[in-house]
């Protein structure tokens, strides 16, 4: 039954269920409607499968994570207080995931070594292996600042990368990355203000 | 008035517009007068438009599938333990009754005391000064302090605890009197 909800639904309640913002879709849910589920799903994937690769750097795992995002969704949408914000709930459950991510692979070697070989084999790539340096080619110089700012954002310590993706990519307010964060708001301001001075320190060469 | 250090400390606040009107306008003027500070503005702004200009990562075609049967079988064994959940009481009702037929025949028996032959002894030669309780209700006593009045058997004469007197000869002393 989830799983046809999930999959599949008729296109005017599909339209219908979009007009619905979260907590309605949360309340129709649990009134017995799983296609309420199948909405949050839909709107839901792609925000968290960016949030959370930005903060892992690896896609595989990071779709991995949000299955298991939405698996514990489902199982407690119940125990949710309907009186918060149901992003905020999800991205907690998704934050979370990618932090114990995080740091199970800080602890496993084989995986650490991975990650490595892979952002090695990354870095063998012959356009951006060429060279380094500012060159005069613009295209190429746009693509190698998009390789270092996505790289200047996998270099940020891991508290202050989610803090970071939180705020620039998903436009969360400090109270929302606080609360998703488990911190407190100076711990925020500050987190964030490093995170923002490590990327520019990064990206200065190619921006200035 | 601000110097780059406090520029710098307090460049997210500046950022996000957290700043009071006072202090905003203080970060504007110590931007257009320092080229490092506006540098650092510049880069900032410059790499997370670059950031979000990334192209996005979409989750792969089969994502919905995979989650869709994940849920199934997730509900499917959500349903078989409630299911096998709801006759616990009939579970149990039943190895009730198991146990009670295997201890029926047991139960069933009148319990019978069990008896055991009565032992015989001796009235012993030299009757103690200790009282001895032969039955409830009645004490012994040597013959010897027995009162006058009463009928006397040798060896032991009983008295009765509450008043009356009897006389027994306690050469037969069962086992379930003792």
């Amino acid at each position: 039954m989830s799983a046809r909800a999930v999959r599949e639904a008729p296109r005017p309640e599909v339209d219908a269920l979009k007009a619905l913002d979260d907590s309605a879709l949360v309340a129709r849910f649990l009134d017995g409607d799983r296609r309420g589920f199948s909405e949050l799903v839909e709107r839901y994937q792609t925000r968290l499968l960016n949030f959370v690769y930005r903060t892992t750097g690896d896609r595989e795992r990071a779709e991995d994570l949000v299955q298991e995002t939405f698996i514990r969704v489902y199982r407690h949408l119940h125990r949710f207080d309907q009186t918060k914000k149901f992003s905020t709930w999800i991205y907690t459950i998704a934050s979370n995931l990618a932090k114990n991510e995080l740091r199970n692979r800080s602890r496993n070697p084989l995986v650490l070594f991975q990650a490595i070989r892979k952002t090695w084999e990354a870095d063998q790539r012959p356009l951006e292996w060429e060279d380094n340096t500012y060159r005069p080619d613009d295209l190429f110089r746009k693509r190698h600042l998009r390789h270092l700012v996505e790289s200047a954002v996998e270099e940020l310590p891991e508290h202050h990368r989610a803090v970071f993706v939180l705020r620039e990519m998903e436009g969360k307010t400090y109270e929302e990355i606080a609360e998703i964060t488990g911190c407190n708001l100076g711990t925020v301001k500050s987190r964030l203000n490093r995170a923002r001075n490590n990327f520019a320190q990064i990206i200065a060469p190619l921006l200035g | 008035m601000i110097d780059c250090c406090d520029f710098l400390d307090r460049y997210s606040e500046f950022r996000d517009q957290l700043l009071d009107a006072e202090d905003s306008e203080a970060f504007e003027r110590h931007l257009e007068s320092c080229d490092s500070c506006a540098r650092y503005d510049r880069v900032v702004s410059g790499g997370i438009e670059t950031l979000l200009r990334l192209p996005h990562v979409t989750p792969s075609p089969d994502f919905a599938d995979r989650l869709g049967s994940r849920l199934s079988r997730m509900d499917e064994v959500l349903e078989s333990s409630s299911t096998s959940g709801a006759p616990v009481a009939l579970v149990i009702a039943v190895a009730a009754t198991i146990g009670a037929a295997a201890w029926l025949p047991a139960l069933r028996e009148n319990p019978q005391p069990m008896r055991l032959p009565p032992a015989f002894a001796h009235a012993p030669y030299h009757p103690q000064l200790i009282p001895m309780v032969l039955q409830p209700g009645l004490l012994a006593v040597p013959a010897m302090y027995a009162p006058a009045n009463g009928s006397r058997a040798p060896g032991f004469a009983a008295y009765s605890l509450l008043g009356t007197t009897a006389t027994q000869t306690p050469t037969r002393v069962t086992q379930a009197a003792r």
